[in-house]
């Protein structure tokens, strides 16, 4: 770098013109009068005119700016005008300037050939006529501005484009920033205002992991681009990751990144396309929330709770589905109902299913088989319809478990069937001792009337008392039976528990139905050690052996009834055994229970509470009684008492 | 045993207060009694009889043979079908159950006296 360049430099730099409009021409000629004699011919306010002296100085122009054409002379010293039009098509502003060569040597014929192939479009020769050289400069000149003119409509689109593309960015939903490859923020629209709180002055210029990312990301992002600018990998560009981001005030959000690399001349730009989730996240939360509420409402429901959609789909189900269909929620939804039900039940259901969603709520009750048996269900499908365009959109089914239900209405019914029978009986029984009683009376008032005093002996009158004591101790006995019933089912049976002698209880029971016995021709035989000790209630196990043995004399009548007591070392067994009839295996898993006679209700008398209440009495004193038989040879009857007291007994 | 004839009362009756009890107040009142304690008794004592009483108390619900099994029976015997026959029940239903019985009459327990002996006048009489 010469320092006459330099001074040249400051020289002219002061004097290159500012107004656009104007059309530069440079003169070149080493001849100052030259110059002076073409300046004042070009004249005109529309031109602006540079004067070189030299080949030098015209280069230097032409390197700093364009002209819309050059007069150059031929013959110069040090540099003539060919070398300056050759090494003027170097220079990118001058390479197709155009250029008229002024010589006086015009006529030569290699100077001519030698201009234009260098890119001559004129000759000028000297002198110089006024008229011709207007004439083409004019040409030049138009030329110059009309090109000129296209350039800047060029120019004017280019940036209109510009202005439109960053306008779209700054008007982006999305946050935009951009990056240089240094990281230096170069971009940074509206919603990044918006979203980081930083403005664009704030941010632009400064590195964007400092702004944009939490500390502990901010290695892994410094590397990550390291990485690409090295190798071009960038495993996060061109998706779309969620990320946190930081805010001006400090606070960390979700947001959706996608990020894209742009090749420039000036190397790579990154573009970040950033949304902000918060609302989103917290929209999705609500849901969340209130899905979870619903469950948390419909599992503390004693019910199958679900929501199928058009296509037979569970889309939503409760925590009882797990507990019925042994799946887990999970696997339920998005099932298909027969997956789900099977294909029997689901077959039986779908005629349902169809009618619920053609708009009618279903209510049905169904058997279903089970792990554990066959269970009852009432189910109710309640179409879900678009309140705006009235479609079924799905249905709501609600399934109860009633076979407990059904259960405890099966038991209430065969309780209520047994006590409308035993009412039955009951007014049956009470009413034969009543019938002799009504008739003696009856005929003792009819005896009285007719004054037939020989008839009405002290004898008869005797009789009448004995027969009317004789069934009254009958009705006596058959409330005190109901009574005991009542007593037992509120839970009011006491004990009277003594020690005592149980075999002598036995036989003082045997010989006071001695008699009673033979007559029915079922006398009694004991067969028991002298003595055995226990605890009991002797009015009520006398009641129990009572009812054995009038028991077998009705159902054995005309073969002798076995009583034999057998003690063991805790306990002591007391067993009836008759000859009768027997008694089949069904009936006699019935016989103990309350208002069970084994023969049909024509055949024998009385409540059928005996055995029954036999059990409740034993029980109560921590025994048991059961009974064996066999159709036609007869059944054994036997209780056993610990002969210490324990269980009920002792608490009573 | 005694020749039934159309003064007799065929009591036949499971209950032995009952059956005593009647059999001591129609004697008392001038009726030849005869006494059975279920059905098959009183067949046996029909079918072994040259002649047939005058009327049949029958209780319904006894051992052995029960009321509609001797009816069955009885009505098989052109001899015995057209006996009268007093149905006697302390159930309910009385009335449906005569009807099944094919009997015109019958007694409720407890019994009233003065129906009985209308009812025992009206065939014995």
């Amino acid at each position: 770098v010469g320092s006459r360049e330099d001074y040249e430099n400051s020289r002219y730099s002061g004097e290159v013109p500012k107004e656009e409009d104007l059309i530069p021409i440079l003169l070149v000629d080493d001849l100052p009068a030259n110059l002076i004699a073409l300046n004042s011919a070009l004249e005109s306010p529309a031109y602006r005119i540079i004067q070189a002296h030299s080949g030098r100085e015209a280069l230097d122009y032409l390197r700093m700016q364009e002209f819309a054409l050059i007069l150059l002379d031929i013959q110069m010293p040090i540099m003539d005008g060919f070398e300056v039009a050759r090494r003027a098509r170097l220079l990118p502003r001058a390479k197709t300037t155009p250029i008229i060569f002024v010589t006086a040597i015009s006529d030569e014929e290699k100077h001519i050939q030698e201009a234009y192939r260098l890119g001559a479009v004129d000759f000028l020769p000297k002198p110089i006529d006024l008229h011709a050289l207007h004439a083409k400069i004019t040409v030049f000149a138009d030329l110059y501005c009309a090109r000129r003119e296209v350039s800047r409509q060029a120019e004017i689109l280019r940036r209109q484009e510009r202005q439109e593309r960053s306008q779209v960015l700054e008007n982006a939903l999305d946050a935009v920033i951009g990056v240089d490859q240094s990281d230096r923020i170069i971009d940074w629209n509206k919603q990044a205002e918006i979203i980081f709180g930083w403005t664009k002055n704030e941010a632009i210029g400064r590195p964007m992991g400092n702004l944009l990312i939490p500390e502990r990301y901010r290695e892994a992002h410094r590397r990550g681009m390291e990485h690409f600018l090295k190798t071009s990998e960038g495993p996060i560009l061109d998706r779309r990751i969620e990320v946190e981001a930081l805010r001006k005030d400090g606070s960390e959000f979700p947001v959706e990144l996608a990020v894209t690399a742009i090749k420039t001349s000036q190397g790579y730009k990154f573009y970040s396309f950033m949304r902000d989730l918060t609302e989103r996240n917290n929209s999705e939360r609500a849901k969340k929330a209130s899905d979870s509420q619903l469950r948390l409402i419909t599992n503390a429901l004693p019910a199958l709770v679900s929501y199928v959609d058009r296509d037979h789909i569970y889309r939503f189900v409760n925590s009882a589905y797990e507990k019925w269909f042994l799946h887990s929620r999970d696997w339920v939804v998005g099932k298909h109902m027969r997956e789900v039900v099977g294909a029997e039940a689901y077959d039986h259901l779908k005629p349902k299913i169809e009618a619920a969603l053609s708009g009618e709520t279903v209510t049905f009750e169904m058997e279903t088989p089970y792990e554990s048996g066959i269970r009852f269900i009432q189910a109710n499908y309640v179409p879900d319809i678009d309140p705006t365009t009235q479609k079924v959109r799905g249905i709501v089914v609600l399934v109860h478990d009633i076979t407990d239900q059904k259960q405890f209405e099966q038991t209430l019914k065969e309780a209520v069937r047994a006590r409308d029978e035993f009412l039955s009986i009951a007014s049956h029984e009470l009413r034969t001792p009543l019938t002799p009683i009504k008739l003696q009376l009856q005929n003792l008032g009819l005896l009285i009337k007719s004054g037939n005093s020989e008839k009405l002996s002290a004898e008869r009158i005797k009789k009448v008392i004995a027969i009317s004591d004789k069934q009254l101790t009958r009705l006596t006995a058959l409330i005190e039976d109901m009574l005991d019933v009542a007593r037992i089912s509120s839970g009011r049976l006491t004990l009277n528990l003594e020690q005592q002698d149980l075999v002598g209880v036995i036989r003082e029971v045997c010989e006071r139905y001695a008699v009673q016995a033979a007559t029915a021709k079922t006398p009694l035989e004991l067969e028991a050690p002298s003595k055995i000790s226990a605890i009991f209630d002797r009015l009520r196990i006398e009641q129990v052996l009572i009812n054995l043995i009038t028991n077998a004399m009705k159902y054995a009548p005309g073969s002798p009834i076995h009583i034999s007591i057998v003690r063991s070392t805790d306990h002591v067994r007391v067993y009836v055994r008759d000859q009768g009839i027997g008694i089949s295996k069904d009936d006699l898993e019935r016989v103990f229970d309350r208002f069970e006679r084994v023969l049909s209700s024509n055949n024998v008398g009385g409540l059928g509470l005996g055995l029954y209440i036999s059990r409740q009495i034993i029980e109560s004193h921590g025994g048991r009684i059961w009974a064996e038989s066999r159709v036609g040879a007869g059944s054994t009857f036997t209780f056993e008492l610990p002969l210490k007291l324990k269980g009920k007994g002792a608490a009573q | 045993m005694k020749e039934m004839n159309s003064k007799t009362v065929l009591i036949v009756e499971d209950d032995e207060g009952i059956r005593e009890t009647l059999s001591e107040i129609l004697m008392e009142q001038g009726f030849e009694v005869e006494v059975a304690s279920n059905g098959k008794e009183a067949l046996d004592l029909l079918t072994s009889s040259q002649n047939t009483p005058g009327v049949i108390l029958l209780d319904i619900m006894m051992p052995i043979m029960d009321g509609y099994q001797f009816r069955e029976l009885q009505l098989g015997y052109s001899r015995l079908a057209n006996v009268p026959t007093v149905a006697i029940s302390a159930d309910g239903h009385l009335n449906e159950k005569s009807k099944k019985l094919g009997v015109a009459h019958y007694l409720k327990k407890p019994i009233d006296l003065e129906k009985l002996l209308d009812l025992v006048n009206k065939f014995c009489g």
